[in-house]
């Protein structure tokens, strides 16, 4: 062995002696593209990769077989498991020409829209990507899923590295910024944010610029510039006052929620529109005359209008129009009196009152009214009392009889035309855009003389909110029985203006925002300074925006965050590239040239590979930063190809003799339960989804609202699962996904008894085993072997070996003899099938 | 084959299948362990993470000199010979501590007023005041402290002691870990890693509220002989597998679905605390109400731990989150005092009682200490915390061979640096190795053509420790 071996002891050893602050690290060194001798027809990366295979002895590993690269791209590139006809058509393909074969695969797999959604993972991973602020609250981001499709998008469309970094960094600074690129800018969004009442709002913003600064310095620079917030750099040549110059470049914005259009939902939107306006138009064309005769001769001059002058009512405003009636406008209380008061000019005698609830119907696009206050209109008089008012003393004026036009069955009891006004109220929820009365009598006249009042208590106690509109009051002198008048109306008109009045609502547009930031005006700027300690409060001394002296000079003398992230992609930059592609490395061989992506300084591990990171890095810029075609050509390697059989099991693979064999990413896992189950929604994009969870994860108390997706939605990706910071999804957790809080650069892989337990018993993955064993049922009935082989085609992507199908048959009769139901070993066959580390695995 | 349908139809309960599956070698238990160097004293540990470094001066080592020097800079006479790594001389105070210190025990072990419980059992615990390490930030920090090595990637004592003398039961993790609610962990699943260790020997993250182990239940319609039978399919065809690739996670996976089916069994009874007698449940306080739920969280978790050690797992961690205080120190202190002190005081009754203390190691400590210096903000009177300090600082032990009642180690007068008996991190390490049975320097893992350990190239056992 000629490498050096970079263990972690190794690297301790190494970094108690070298000198905190070396400049002369390799990473800090310009990246050089070495000259490669070899045949024009191998690739470079197979030339360098072997380079180091022959110098420590090694030969590399055959070709995995055709059903494990068709896996593994498909894995790698789309993160989605092959269906049952693409496994067909490769078998094909492969037998006439596996050159072909692979290659037109690999085109197939980098043009699918999965592509962005796998490669998106990861870069969310480093963007600490979630859909609530995190902390005590934890609100909810309506909107973060902006962002993550833009970055789904961005990748699809195979947007340049440098343009897809600049855009994210200080989208909102180029000039004519583009609603997309403002979006890109959310990226600096994602961190947790504490909106505790009574904390330190400065403290607050102060940790969000540190989080932003930190993980800028993850993504791009694979640097652990964190360490300098509270002094200089422990071993890396990043002094506190360079930290405070990064943080200067990002403390000058202010987060913004801007409204945006993203096309489909507006297509959506359009489409409800236009469906809205065409039936818009047919209701109102179908809108018969309204009844010619509709006023009623009843409503007799006897009844004189009360001409009230005092109103009054909790919580509401009443108003009295010219005409002497009473109008309600503002809140709506849920339950509500309203008093009137009428002053007695002469002095008269009154038989009996009447109440005029007035509704009217629209016209045309013009909205009706209704008689009531309520939701749909309704009112309901639960009480009605006149008093006469002489010399300040009240007395109640006692009825008779009432009498309405209508009423409808209301809450309590039903309410009878003849009865007095009771609890149980007067009631109009059926024809609420036309005009009500009712007419009481008294038990006797009375004599009301000059200079008293009339004070009516109109009681509306049912709620929620059904209290009269607009009404008026009158009196009459004339002998009773009264009939109160009635309009009348014809009843196809009624019925048809009535569609015409649900359906004025035109749809809403859609409420879409996006996070972002924007940079603060010239007469609003941030003094940045050292913070002594990382004690916001302690001065150190005044910084101005600038880049760490041990990187490429930054060429403008006030720099801003454009200017930033210009510098990340200036040629003599020697981090960005190598960051960039190592972790695009890592996601096709399990582990990056620099096993630490997230640090390349002295303390992270060295590359195993120094000449192939270099070569990659600048291909990837000769390449116009195309993440695609990077991606292409490593795929198409020999060394990616390899299979991952590990033949020499106590030799290490840091030299690549072989491909790595690693576990699915959390997401992955549930995205091939899914496919394999068929049940999965590809969907892609939107608002995130909410699949089932234990219930004590939203216990009383935590006040979580978790409202569990319906339909298909709940069959979506992992990676469309909500990622509330408080309540993550149980099953990502047990397969390591990040916590969201802060940016990461590389999944933990653990292997632990509780996903055992999970693949075995979550009720998502059984329910896929269910469907998948029904499903195989269906096909193939009692028939057990071609059973087993069509489900290691849907799950495992190959056919089972003589041994496997022999267990998988014992397996079977021993679940028949059990489960006495033939659907019930099958499912039990297929969870074998589904918790098998083949399944979860990536070879 | 035949032999086991005939079984399985005739209703022979699970556990008998289990064990059936366990003798024909589908569910086969761990038996590889390495024989130790010494008879051992500790069998299980529990080891009590308090993360963020805990304030020596003001919970075990009391400073009168420092109280008297309150608010003064750092006389020169003690500045020689100290090393500042980032602290300005020119303006650090020394901050005095408010505590009021008593002597407990008939050892008379100096502790403060915030630890009313725990000093009740003075006699038990060994008071290391002289703890050191050198590294300044937390997750190095307490990468050191729990894995001998300020980087990931190397694997922490608990994946030491359970690769080293195996898990004592087959049917709970032998290495379990939880975090107290609301109060996680900066460093994450790097901090119970098995690092270059098989990952059957990471530790088992136990949920902090609900059920601490989802999944426990069979789904409807699997019965437990099929899930038994499910389970043996699964490793048998794992095993097919393992046989043809070789990558060595697929034993772990192995490993790991045996002990799921067995966790299935033991598990609900684990955190089933309701045969808990009632004055167990108060004396650890989990009736205790507070707001956040952070006092009932922690006390749960001690008796859990308690639990655990009683089923025979080897080690388990508990962490509290967070010792931290730059700010805030005296009441913050006392939030945490609050929510540990009772629990930890009833954890070492509770095992002493039942005989297990002997046998169980309970260690205390954060990664590091805090300054006697002040954080000063605009002048003495805001001073409110103290910054992070690896030179000095103090843990505790006791049970698992542990002589307790004594103070090992003293700091200076106002507690800077180390004056006698200076302990390490990694003699701590190279110790607890030594209560548990192993020579430090014999218990290695040959990983890339190099035998590693836990203390590295270091440690020194500390003798006096052991009883």
């Amino acid at each position: 062995m000629v490498r050096k071996f970079t263990t972690a002891a190794a690297v301790l050893a190494l970094a108690s002696t070298a000198l905190a602050g070396d400049r002369d690290h390799w990473a800090f060194q310009s990246i050089v593209r070495t000259t490669i001798a070899g045949p024009a027809n191998e690739s470079p990366i197979d030339l360098l990769v072997q380079a180091q295979l022959d110098e420590a002895g090694f030969t590399p590993s055959q070709q995995a077989a055709p059903h494990v690269l068709l896996r593994r791209l498909h894995l790698d590139l789309t993160g989605l498991l092959p269906t049952f006809r693409e496994i067909e058509a490769w078998e094909k393909s492969w037998a006439a020409d596996p050159e072909k074969a692979y290659s037109e695969l690999v085109e197939r797999l980098l043009a699918s829209p999965h592509f962005g959604e796998r490669w998106a993972r990861p870069w969310l991973d480093l963007a600490r990507y979630a859909d609530s602020d995190g902390y005590l609250g934890d609100t909810v981001r309506e909107w973060a899923w902006v962002y993550r499709d833009w970055v789904i998008d961005a990748i699809n469309r195979d947007q340049p590295y440098d343009q897809f970094s600049i855009e994210q960094l200080a989208g909102d600074l180029l000039p004519n910024a583009t609603q997309s690129q403002k979006i890109a800018t959310g990226f600096h969004r994602n961190n947790l944010k504490n909106t505790e009442a009574g904390s330190d709002l400065e403290l607050n913003r102060t940790k969000q610029i540190v989080d932003r600064v930190a993980t800028t310095g993850t993504t791009w620079l694979g640097l652990t510039i964190a360490c300098a917030e509270c002094h200089d750099h422990k071993h890396d040549p990043i002094s506190q006052r360079e930290y405070y110059q990064l943080y200067a470049f990002f403390n000058n914005t202010n987060d913004a929620d801007i409204s945006v259009r993203i096309e489909e939902e507006w297509m959506a939107y359009e489409a409800k529109l236009n469906t809205w306006e065409a039936k818009l138009k047919t209701l109102l064309a179908a809108v018969p005359p309204r009844n010619p005769a509709s006023k009623n001769s009843s409503t007799a001059a006897f009844w004189k209008p009360l001409a009230p002058d005092k109103v009054e009512a909790a919580g509401t405003d009443l108003t009295i129009q010219e005409d002497g009636s009473v109008l309600a406008s503002g809140k709506v209380p849920s339950t509500v009196s309203y008093f009137v008061e009428s002053p007695v000019e002469q002095t008269r005698t009154i038989t009996g009152f009447r109440l005029d609830a007035f509704g009217n119907f629209g016209e045309g696009q013009t909205k009706g009214e209704t008689v009531g206050r309520g939701k749909s209109g309704e009112f309901n008089l639960s009480m009605f009392f006149p008093d006469l008012i002489v010399d300040g003393k009240a007395h109640r004026l006692k009825l008779k009889s009432a009498k309405a036009t209508h009423f409808d069955e209301g809450k309590g009891s039903a309410v009878s035309e003849t009865i007095l006004p009771t609890n149980n109220g007067w009631r109009i929820t059926t024809e609420a855009y036309q005009n009500h009365s009712i007419v009481f009598e008294l038990e006797k006249p009375e004599t009301i003389p000059a200079g008293s009042r009339l004070k009516f208590s109109l009681g509306h106690k049912t709620g929620p909110g059904d209290s009269l509109r607009h009404f008026q009051l009158l009196t009459t002198d004339k002998a009773g029985p009264f009939t109160p008048p009635s309009e009348a109306i014809d009843p196809d008109f009624v019925k048809a203006r009535l569609l015409v009045e649900k359906h004025l609502n035109p749809p809403t547009k859609p409420p879409t925002k996006g996070q972002t930031l924007v940079e603060r005006g010239s007469k609003d700027r941030r003094n940045s300074f050292i913070h002594v300690r990382g004690d916001y409060t302690r001065d150190g001394g005044a910084v101005t925006p600038g880049t760490p002296a041990v990187l490429n000079p930054l060429a403008s003398k006030t720099p801003n965050r454009l200017d930033l992230a210009h510098w990340l992609f200036d040629e003599r930059n020697p981090l960005t590239a190598r960051v960039a592609v190592n972790q695009i490395w890592q996601e096709l061989f399990g582990i990056g040239i620099v096993p630490t992506p997230d640090d390349f300084g002295t303390y992270g591990e060295d590359p195993t590979h120094p000449e192939l990171l270099d070569w990659l890095a600048s291909e990837f810029r000769d390449n116009g930063w195309s993440r695609k075609k990077l991606i292409r050509e490593i795929v198409h390697s020999k060394t990616y190809r390899q299979s991952s059989v590990n033949t020499h099991p106590e030799e290490s693979n840091d030299l690549l003799w072989r491909q790595n064999s690693f576990r699915l990413t959390a997401d992955l896992v549930r995205d091939a339960h899914l496919t394999a189950s068929g049940l999965f929604s590809p969907k892609i994009g939107g608002p995130g989804i909410r699949p089932p969870i234990p219930e004590f994860m939203t216990a009383v108390g935590r006040s979580v609202k978790w409202p569990v997706s319906e339909g298909t939605e709940k069959y979506r990706r992992g990676m469309y699962i909500v990622l509330k910071r408080t309540v993550i999804y149980p099953m990502l957790t047990a397969f390591d996904a990040p916590d969201t809080s802060v940016s990461c650069s590389r999944r933990e892989q653990t292997n632990t008894p509780m996903q055992a337990l999970t693949l075995l018993n979550d009720p998502v993955f059984f329910e896929c085993a269910e469907t998948l064993g029904r499903s195989v049922l269906k096909s193939h009935g009692k028939q057990i072997e071609p059973a087993i082989r069509d489900l290691f085609s849907r799950c495992l992507n190959r056919p089972p070996t003589s041994g496997e199908l022999d267990s998988l048959k014992s397996a079977h009769r021993d679940f028949l003899e059990s489960a006495k139901s033939e659907e019930m070993a099958m499912i039990a066959t297929t969870r074998v099938i589904l918790n098998l580390d083949e399944f979860i695995s990536r070879d | 084959m035949a032999s086991r349908r005939r079984f399985l139809s005739n209703g022979i309960g699970t556990l008998a299948l289990a064990s059936m599956l366990r003798d024909e070698g589908l569910l086969g238990a761990e038996s590889f362990t390495r024989p130790p160097h010494f008879a051992p004293k500790a069998k299980r540990c529990i080891y009590l993470f308090m993360e963020g470094g805990p304030s020596q001066m003001d919970l075990f080592d009391p400073k009168p000199k420092l109280n008297e020097m309150d608010g003064q800079a750092m006389p020169e006479s003690l500045l020689e010979g100290v090393k500042f790594s980032f602290t300005n001389k020119e303006s650090a105070r020394l901050l005095g501590s408010p505590r009021t210190f008593k002597k407990h025990g008939q050892c008379g072990m100096d502790m403060s007023d915030l630890l009313p419980n725990l000093s009740r059992h003075a006699d038990d615990i060994a008071l290391i005041r002289s703890m050191h390490g050198d590294q300044f930030n937390h997750l190095p920090g307490q990468l050191l402290m729990l894995s001998g090595s300020p980087l990931r990637g190397a694997p922490t004592l608990g994946s030491w002691l359970n690769y080293g003398l195996g898990s004592d039961s087959s049917e709970l993790p032998g290495y379990v870990v939880m975090t107290t609610l609301g109060r996680g962990l900066p460093g994450g699943a790097a901090s119970w890693s098995s690092g270059f260790l098989p990952s059957n020997y990471s530790g088992a993250l136990f949920r902090n509220e609900g059920s601490p182990v989802l999944n426990l239940e069979n789904p409807a319609g699997i019965s437990p002989d099929m899930q038994a039978r499910t389970i043996s399919a699964v490793n048998e065809l794992n095993r097919q597998r393992f046989s043809g690739v070789k990558h060595p996670e697929i034993e772990s996976r192995i490993k790991n679905y045996e002990l799921a089916y067995r966790m299935q069994s033991a598990a609900p009874d684990l955190i089933d605390l309701s045969g808990e007698s009632k004055s167990t449940i108060e004396a650890y306080g989990l009736n205790r109400q507070d707001k956040t739920g952070f006092q009932a969280s922690f006390a749960r978790n001690c008796l859990l731990a308690r639990r655990l050690v009683e089923r025979g797992t080897r080690f388990v961690t508990l962490f509290l989150s967070t010792w931290d205080q730059h700010s805030k120190l005296d009441s913050a202190l006392a939030t945490n005092t609050q929510i540990s002190d009772l629990p930890v005081a009833a954890l070492l009754q509770d095992l002493k009682e039942r005989g297990l203390l002997d046998e169980t190691l309970v260690v205390w400590g954060g990664e590091f200490g805090r300054t006697p210096l002040g954080e000063n903000r605009t002048g003495f009177k805001t001073v409110t915390g103290r910054d992070h300090h690896p030179y000095s600082f103090s843990m505790w032990m006791a049970g698992g061979g542990v002589k307790g009642g004594q103070t090992i180690g003293t700091t200076d007068e106002i507690g800077w640096g180390v004056e006698d008996e200076p302990v390490h991190v990694h003699d701590l390490h190279a110790t607890i190795l030594r209560l548990f049975g192993f020579d430090h320097k014999e218990l290695t893992y040959r990983f890339r053509g190099r035998d590693f350990r836990l203390t590295d190239v270091h440690g020194e056992v500390v003798e006096k420790l052991i009883a």
